[in-house]
């Protein structure tokens, strides 16, 4: 046992001049560490956003453990280098959950405004349905419009007929014939004196009978018109034929019917119907004749 | 024969040398774990780095987060070196902060894309109600 101890007591000392030795290897013990220092701020920071323990839960895990580790290290005296290493992997992981809760802040902008484009195109939807809505209620009644308007413009065009016919019925006995121009009543030339503008009784009877349906018809104009054959002298002719046909209008208007109504001219011997070299012909030349107008009241003057 | 080997074994001589030996092998070890011990190659960290490098490519990081992403290769290529130079403690520190660095790349790309996307159906949005209040008008 002397021996053993005569021993130990050399290798004790090796030991602990050994144990003094790689302490001061270890390098000197700082007061603080400024990497260690941020890397704690910047996780306090992170780790009292809520944001981060909602939405970044598993990353901020992470951080804390390797702030842990740091704190660890540093606790246990290790090398600078190992708590800067360590703290450079804390600061890169709280920089991690940052950019995850960032990642996050923006989905949530997505999901929401994916969100809200589906209500603004729901809203869109509702109001074209709305307009179209609109658009048919106004198409169907323009549509009854035009389909009352056709019906009335059918019954007016009817009732226009209708009125034509009674004109035509009511002019039929004063031998009223329809041409181009609309329908004619003539005056034959025994129904006035001869070569003169006066009209006998049977003329003015017609003249009356015409007279009345003119009344009936306020909205027909006449257009009264004096004509001869060509026997005799050109300007007799024309006089004669225009005071004939003033003599209708004058007689016309004594019915009362409006004088804007009438209008008289005289055309002499410039358009026969008939042929001037018989008798027959120059009588059918010698005449008045009243042209009624539309309904509209519009002549087509010769 | 028996106690002839025990007399061998018993020579104060042949004890000394032993002890001697076993204390050395002790103080050798205390040496060594001091701070100088000699971790194993972290062929996991570095396997666990290259991944996230990886990972963070294929997220895009080129272009999103290329500051971080050139730090994680960086640090990887160092770390893969330090092994080879049988460094294996800084090997390891270095594949540590690749895998950081690498994942910090992927998570910035994301948050750039998701930024990005965010701007873009906003923008969207805003064009639609503008739209449809110029048609509501109409």
């Amino acid at each position: 046992m002397t021996t053993i101890t005569f021993h130990a007591r050399p290798v004790t000392a090796t030991l602990t001049l050994l144990a003094a030795v790689t302490l001061a290897a270890c390098g000197s013990v700082p007061q603080s560490n400024v990497q260690l220092e941020q890397a704690q701020r910047d996780y306090r920071a992170v780790r009292s956003d809520p944001r981060a323990q909602r939405n970044a839960a598993e990353d901020l895990q992470r951080a804390t453990e390797a702030m842990s580790r740091a704190n660890v290290a540093w606790n246990d005296r290790a090398s600078e280098a190992q708590v800067n290493h360590l703290a450079y992997l804390t600061s890169q992981r709280v920089a991690i959950v940052r950019a995850t809760v960032e990642t996050r802040v923006a989905q949530d902008t997505v999901d929401a405004a994916g969100a809200q484009r589906r209500g603004v195109q729901l809203d869109a939807r509702t109001q074209e349905a709305d307009t179209a809505r609109r658009d048919t209620a106004v198409a169907e009644r323009d549509a009854a419009a035009a389909r009352s308007a056709s019906t009335e413009a059918q019954r007016q065009t009817q009732e226009a007929l209708e009125r034509n016919r009674q004109l035509e019925d009511r002019l039929r006995v004063l031998n009223a014939r329809p041409t181009p121009r609309g329908l004619v009543v003539t005056l034959g030339d025994v129904l006035f004196d001869i070569d003169r503008a006066t009209l006998r009784p049977d003329g003015l009877r017609l003249v009356q009978q015409l007279g009345a349906v003119l009344n009936e018809f306020p909205q027909r104009n006449a257009l009264i018109e004096g004509h001869t054959d060509s026997t005799g002298d050109d300007a007799h002719n024309q006089t004669l034929s225009g005071q004939r046909a003033d003599a209708v209008r004058s007689a016309l208007l004594q019915q009362g019917i409006a004088s804007a109504r009438i209008s008289a001219r005289g055309y002499g011997e410039s358009t026969p119907v008939g042929s001037n070299e018989t008798a027959a012909g120059r009588q059918m030349n010698r005449r008045v004749e009243i042209v009624l107008s539309d309904e509209k009241g519009l002549l087509s003057v010769r | 024969m028996h106690s002839t080997f025990r007399s061998r074994l018993n020579t104060s001589a042949t004890r000394r040398q032993r002890r001697q030996a076993g204390l050395a092998a002790v103080i050798f070890t205390l040496l060594l774990g001091g701070c100088a011990s000699r971790p194993p190659p972290p062929n996991a960290q570095i396997t666990e780095a290259q991944a996230a490098v990886d990972s963070a490519v294929r997220a895009g990081a080129a272009a999103g987060a290329s500051t971080e992403l050139a730090m994680a290769r960086d640090k990887l290529a160092r770390a893969n070196a330090s092994i080879v130079g049988s460094q294996h403690e800084r090997a390891l520190m270095l594949a540590e902060a690749a895998l950081v660095d690498a994942r910090l790349a992927e998570a910035k790309t994301r948050q750039a894309q998701a930024v990005k996307a965010a701007g873009v159906v906003q923008e969207d949005s805003r064009v639609l109600r503008q739209e449809i209040e110029r048609g509501a008008a109409q």
